[in-house]
């Protein structure tokens, strides 16, 4: 969650650029709307059965509650066709892309306006 | 007459002790402290100097304990070893696979159904009307 924090407290650089914030869990709606109470910038995606997940393959299996499967954390670059541009995947899921890092790779890839 | 050779008479003090498990305990949580440090400064980077100065600091200790062996030292060094141990695991197992999925750079991101927090359904089409989008998978509020 920590990584949120960071990038709502970002948003600016994000509404400059043009570019939503999308962040997606298999957290339930409930869960997902306080989520997204506490982060208004961002878009907040419920992904409780893990559709989206398991279609764009990012689960990683027994590391969750209970030797449940969760998200690897995981961040794509989608530019506006939905088409795919970069993604990141960290090698420990303790670490985590700062938002500097992100605005880089946005920047780089040309998809910020 | 035969001389007597007189010979001073030295009172050595007992050799000071290094306080190498002292000092060992203080690397070993200095590396945890650094990582809450780290970690409250949201900077999210592998700590590799954690179970590294905890390994130091057992080391330090393991030293300790062969030049003064001791009941508490002893069970001390067991612990620290354990704890080093769990330094060592925690970060090996918290390595990610290489992501191979579908949404390579340059392909469409794959269909998809989901709900944004409102309930509103979110689906790929909707990746598709002219705004870029980060999507960040994130392992949820738990």
């Amino acid at each position: 969650m920590g990584e949120l924090g960071q990038l709502e407290k970002q948003h600016q650089e994000f509404d400059k650029r043009n570019i939503r914030v999308m962040v997606i869990s298999n957290d339930d709606q409930k869960t997902a709307q306080a989520t997204q109470a506490d982060f208004p910038h961002l878009l907040v995606v419920s992904d409780p059965e893990q559709a989206m997940a398991r279609a764009v393959q990012v689960i990683q299996a027994g590391v969750g509650p209970n030797g449940s499967d969760t998200n690897a954390p995981t961040t794509f670059l989608v530019d506006g066709a939905g088409t795919v541009r970069w993604f990141f995947r960290p090698d420990r899921f303790i670490v985590r892309l700062s938002p500097a890092e992100l605005l880089a790779a946005i920047d780089t890839s040309g998809q910020g306006k | 007459m035969e001389k007597l050779q007189t010979v001073p008479f030295a009172v050595s003090a007992p050799p000071r002790q290094q306080p190498l498990f002292l000092l060992g305990v203080v690397v070993l949580f200095l590396g945890l402290g650094i990582y809450i440090v780290q970690f409250s400064m949201k900077q999210f980077v592998s700590p590799w100097y954690v179970p590294i100065l905890g390994t130091v600091g057992v080391v330090l200790m393991g030293v300790a304990v062969w030049q003064h062996p001791g009941t508490l030292r002893i069970a001390g060094l067991v612990l620290f070893v354990l704890l080093c141990g769990c330094e060592w695991f925690f970060l090996v197992a918290s390595k990610t696979p290489t992501y191979n999925g579908p949404a390579q750079p340059g392909s469409k991101v794959p269909v998809f159904a989901a709900a944004l927090a409102d309930g509103s359904a979110f689906t790929d089409k909707d990746l598709e009307k002219g705004k870029p989008s980060v999507l960040l998978f994130f392992r949820g509020r738990w």
